[in-house]
């Protein structure tokens, strides 16, 4: 179940017996959940964090006016809601963009490998510092980056998150997203999002198309998004 | 809820909208539509263009066009006078 987890801890760091033993301890129920539902809502306390085992999750924000801007997405072996542990309540909520299989943690359980897992601590700080570096690419697109620069680095990103969990190939992978999921990601309009699809599409760059990513030129791809994998520290990859 | 599909007709060609926006009138869908004109045109004019032949058709569930929002009507242009 939590193998996906596993593999995204190992690609940036070792992982030994014992400490895969407390994860799957520190476990207390594994929950399913529909699509578009907010599991986690912005200023209401937690007394867990929700490890996402399958399916695509992501953390917003809104305006008042409905306008949504989602700040980053989970994809499967993700901590959504890492940062729960010590901040206690979010300043976003968490919602899932497809059904959802998720594995509870208490929080008391982390306290737990904190106290007694040092190197596995390290390990999830470092997780939590590897969403802080997500955070920081987002704001590079959403704040310079052109339409096709934004969308062409978000695709680069998910690729890769998704090939350590080995949900992808270079040639690409499944995302069971709407334009407007992904208008939300980049702070585009849906509209403007299917045009700058089709420009990457002509330009032979990528292809959008029934849930799928077809990566038509990773190398072009990449440049299109000024991407440098170097913000994920796959050190192990 | 409706949904409403806004399909872009501009220099470029033509583009389908075939996932739409749900949305509670078409008064809102052409409100986004007009955002969607200022948001394309926008990225437009960092690049130093700025081109108004569009428009943005915005058809309901059965494919009947309801509205069309040309782009020039998303916009206020000013060119003579005193600023």
């Amino acid at each position: 179940m939590i193998e996906r987890h596993l593999a995204k801890l190992r690609a940036r760091g070792d992982l030994s017996q014992e400490e895969e033993q407390a994860i799957r301890a520190a476990i207390s129920e594994y929950r399913d959940y529909p699509a578009d539902c907010t599991i986690i809502a912005a200023g209401v306390e937690v007394d867990h964090s929700t490890l996402l085992l399958d399916g695509f999750m992501c953390r917003y924000k809104d305006l008042r006016n409905g306008q949504r801007q989602i700040t980053e997405l989970h994809v499967p072996g993700d901590f959504a809601d890492l940062h729960s542990f010590t901040l206690k309540y979010l300043d976003h909520d968490i919602m899932t963009l497809t059904p959802c299989r998720a594995a509870i943690v208490p929080h008391e359980n982390l306290r737990r490998i904190t106290e007694q897992f040092p190197h596995l601590t390290r390990l999830y700080w470092f997780g939590t510092n590897v969403d802080a570096a997500i955070h920081r690419e987002w704001e590079l697109s959403l704040g310079r980056r052109t339409a096709r620069g934004k969308l062409a680095a978000l695709f680069c990103e998910l690729q890769l998150r998704l090939q350590v969990v080995g949900l992808a190939d270079e040639q690409g992978y499944d995302l069971p997203l709407t334009q407007t999921d992904l208008a939300e990601c980049t702070g585009l309009t849906n509209v403007h999002v299917n045009r700058t699809l089709k420009e990457l599409r002509e330009a032979g760059l990528v292809e959008v198309q029934g849930g799928r990513v077809a990566i038509l030129n990773l190398a072009d791809l990449r440049r299109a998004g000024e991407f440098d994998p170097r913000y994920l520290y796959l050190r192990n990859v | 809820m409706a949904r409403y599909f806004l399909h872009l007709s501009n220099s470029v060609g033509y583009l389908r909208d075939d996932e739409g926006i749900d949305v509670t009138n078409s008064d809102e869908a052409g409100r986004i539509a007009a955002q969607t004109i200022r948001s394309m045109l926008s990225e437009e004019v960092k690049q130093g263009r700025f081109d108004l032949r569009g428009r943005i058709e915005i058809a309901d569930d059965h494919g009947n066009t309801v509205r069309t929002v040309p782009f020039h009507e998303a916009i206020q242009m000013f060119t003579d006078g005193p600023a």
